[in-house]
């Protein structure tokens, strides 16, 4: 996008010779490089570049071409940042999770393409309650693999995933050209955690303080009948 | 504020199935890989013969642990500053660690020839659990690196530790949790592999892999292949997903490019759906214990985290590249937060690739902050941060919906509709 804009002054160069104005005189308004105040002498930017390759007599010095380029370092870190609220059916019988509502709101800044981000979080949402319901790469004492094929590492399917409820807020950050900041992983990193406290939630009421994922029904059984498959978790 | 909504441009050839993946890429001449893996977690190799299958009429070329040990092969970098066996030559570390790499005309041909390669193997006692991967008995994973007497890697701490310390010593309140991040896996649909093409004539070398780091990549083979920079050729084409998994340099994509090399033919190998699961990176494997000091209306003043994680038989940690942002910073960005990492590392699982560090660490203050609430019996509301003296030079935000309709209550009998069996259970 910075490059973007260094390639639109070079077209403005290459306008100004072609309507014989000075560059100063020109803006930029509805996609074309026109004369301040007179719209329709507007050149586009597929007009400019055909010009700048042809036999438009450019000023001295000036090389007609529309190349840029940019090397960006970023001036800081941005940091989106968001809420997700989870709720959760779970059945004590057999310890089954069903993630009845999940509701995310996001703030990644100035949104580019809102369908992408959407995309990415629901991706990421999903990939959470797989973590935090499904998966776990375990080994026996041998060092075998116990989770080396798809009937082991289970993968969360649309069957497993309720209708998300996506927010937005929108607090452009101010280190960035556009406000724009990533998005890819925030729904990885709340999603996981708001399934787990929203299981442990509505455990509560059997004294269930903890659990650990992934919550399998087997280990959701376990934890309600306050015997976990592992209670020996500090670091030494 | 948003701009336009689009349709991705690349939809339209996915959908329809005309999509240009790595397996898809169909040179002329091409051979295929295969990898012989181990069975077991820690052995030591007494010895490798290959005889049978070099005998294979289809067979073309096979690869041994000693083959690159002579080349100055056997052994690559990984992404932090590790290394990384590519065949196993003394030992195996870690249950599927590759062990030979066999070239044939059909991708059947090598797989039969894999059965062909005799390895002996003496097995060693393991260690899986990261905390006991400290414990003065523990068998050492890494003693190939000099002066290894352990299975510690680094250990790592950010934040005023002092001042934390101090503030959980005054506290009102108290909270503390232990708690377990299992080891994940990304799982993308698409499995690792990679065509390598060196053209002898030209002396470059072309690869089509679906990574994510193709720069990285390049400088990888350049110095693995002993070629410039400018003579290699990364093509990442289509890519079915990747989560950080594509990040790194697999040992199957050095075995193609010196099978290439040998062969003077393009070799292409492709991973199957276990080996993607057994060898390739996973993520998180954190035991983590989160404390919280607060005071009695709920403002929490400090917080302190201490985590243990395995990073499997080879860091491969991507954290160079997130190092200021990952690994707890921006958790601990305020000097009255203190985080301390370890990384117990090299227990006899599959190399680690902790894809998104930095993710951990939230996902723990989250956890967290749950229990000085519930320890009160009602929710209360966190402290507004504009008023706690920083400064906030954003804009204002704007909030609204994305979601066009709204879930709709879903009827009695739906909601009791079983969506699939509940898993067996699963054994530790």
């Amino acid at each position: 996008m910075i490059v973007a804009r260094k390639v639109r002054e070079r077209a403005r160069i290459v306008a100004a010779a072609m309507l014989e104005a000075s560059p100063d005189d020109l803006e930029w308004t509805g996609g074309t490089w026109s004369v301040v105040g007179d719209p329709a002498t507007g050149k586009t930017m597929a007009e400019i570049a055909l010009a700048a390759h042809s036999d438009l007599e450019l000023p001295e010095g000036v090389e007609g071409h529309l190349d840029a380029v940019t090397v960006y370092n970023p001036p800081n870190l941005t940091y989106p940042f968001g809420a997700y609220i989870c709720v959760v059916d779970v059945d004590p019988g057999t310890g089954q999770v069903k993630v009845r509502r999940f509701v995310a709101v996001d703030d990644c800044g100035v949104r580019i393409n809102p369908t992408i981000v959407e995309g990415q979080i629901h991706g990421g949402l999903a990939d959470g309650i797989g973590m935090a319901l499904m998966q776990v790469m375990a080994f026996d004492e041998d060092g075998n693999h116990l989770g080396a094929s798809f009937m082991d590492y289970l993968l969360p399917t649309a069957m497993e995933c309720p209708s998300w409820e996506l927010g937005e807020t929108v607090t452009p950050s101010p280190t960035h050209p556009i406000g724009a900041k990533g998005v890819g992983e925030s729904a990885t990193v709340g999603s996981p955690a708001a399934v787990v406290n929203a299981v442990v939630d509505a455990l509560a009421p059997y004294g269930v303080r903890h659990a650990d994922m992934p919550l399998t029904p087997a280990n959701v059984w376990r934890v309600i009948n306050g015997d976990p498959f592992r209670t020996d978790l500090a670091i030494p | 504020m948003s701009h336009g909504r689009m349709h991705r441009k690349e939809d339209a050839r996915f959908i329809r199935g005309r999509g240009n993946y790595t397996d898809d890429v169909h040179l002329p001449g091409m051979l295929y890989g295969a990898i012989l893996r181990s069975p077991y977690a820690h052995a030591r190799i007494v010895s490798v013969d290959a005889s049978a299958a070099e005998a294979h009429p289809k067979v073309r070329a096979v690869i041994t642990g000693q083959t690159l040990a002579g080349l100055g092969l056997a052994w690559m970098p990984t992404l932090s500053r590790d290394t990384q066996a590519v065949l196993a030559t003394d030992k195996v570390r870690f249950q599927d660690q590759e062990v030979a790499f066999v070239v044939a005309e059909d991708a059947y041909s090598a797989r039969d020839a894999l059965e062909l390669i005799d390895v002996e193997y003496e097995p060693l006692d393991t260690v899986i659990d990261a905390r006991r991967a400290l414990d003065q008995d523990a068998p050492v994973i890494r003693d190939n690196l000099e002066g290894r007497t352990d299975n510690h890697v680094f250990d790592w701490e950010a934040g005023d530790g002092e001042r934390t310390d101090a503030l959980f010593a005054r506290a009102e309140v108290t909270v503390a949790q232990d708690m377990l991040y299992p080891r994940v896996h990304p799982a993308p649909l698409e499995t690792c592999g990679a065509v390598a093409d060196f053209d002898k004539v030209t002396g470059k070398l072309t690869v089509w892999c679906p990574t994510q780091a193709p720069h990285a990549h390049r400088t990888l083979y350049a110095m693995v292949a002993g070629l410039p920079e400018h003579k290699i050729r990364v093509i990442s084409p289509d890519i079915g997903g990747g989560f950080g998994g594509k990040v790194g340099i697999y040992r199957g994509y050095v075995c193609a490019i010196v099978g290439s090399i040998v062969t003077g033919r393009p070799v292409k190998w492709m991973e199957d759906r276990s080996e993607n699961l057994m060898s390739t990176s996973f993520a998180r494997d954190f035991h983590m214990r989160g404390e919280i000091a607060a005071t009695r209306d709920g403002r929490i003043q400090a917080i302190r985290v201490k985590v243990l994680a395995d990073h499997g038989a080879f860091n491969g940690t991507a954290q160079p590249t997130k190092f200021p942002a990952g690994f707890f910073h921006v958790f601990s960005g305020s000097p009255r937060r203190s985080a301390r990492a370890r990384a117990s590392t090299w227990t006899s699982s599959a190399s680690a690739w902790p894809t998104a560090p930095s993710c951990g660490c939230t996902r723990r203050a989250r956890r967290c902050c749950g229990s000085p609430a519930r320890r009160r019996g009602r929710v209360t509301r966190p402290r507004s941060p504009r008023s706690s003296g920083r400064s906030w030079a954003s804009p204002p935000t704007t909030w609204r919906w994305c979601t066009a309709t709204p879930t709709r209550r879903r009827s009695a009998s739906a909601r009791t509709a079983p969506a699939r069996p509940p898993s067996p259970a699963r054994r530790r």
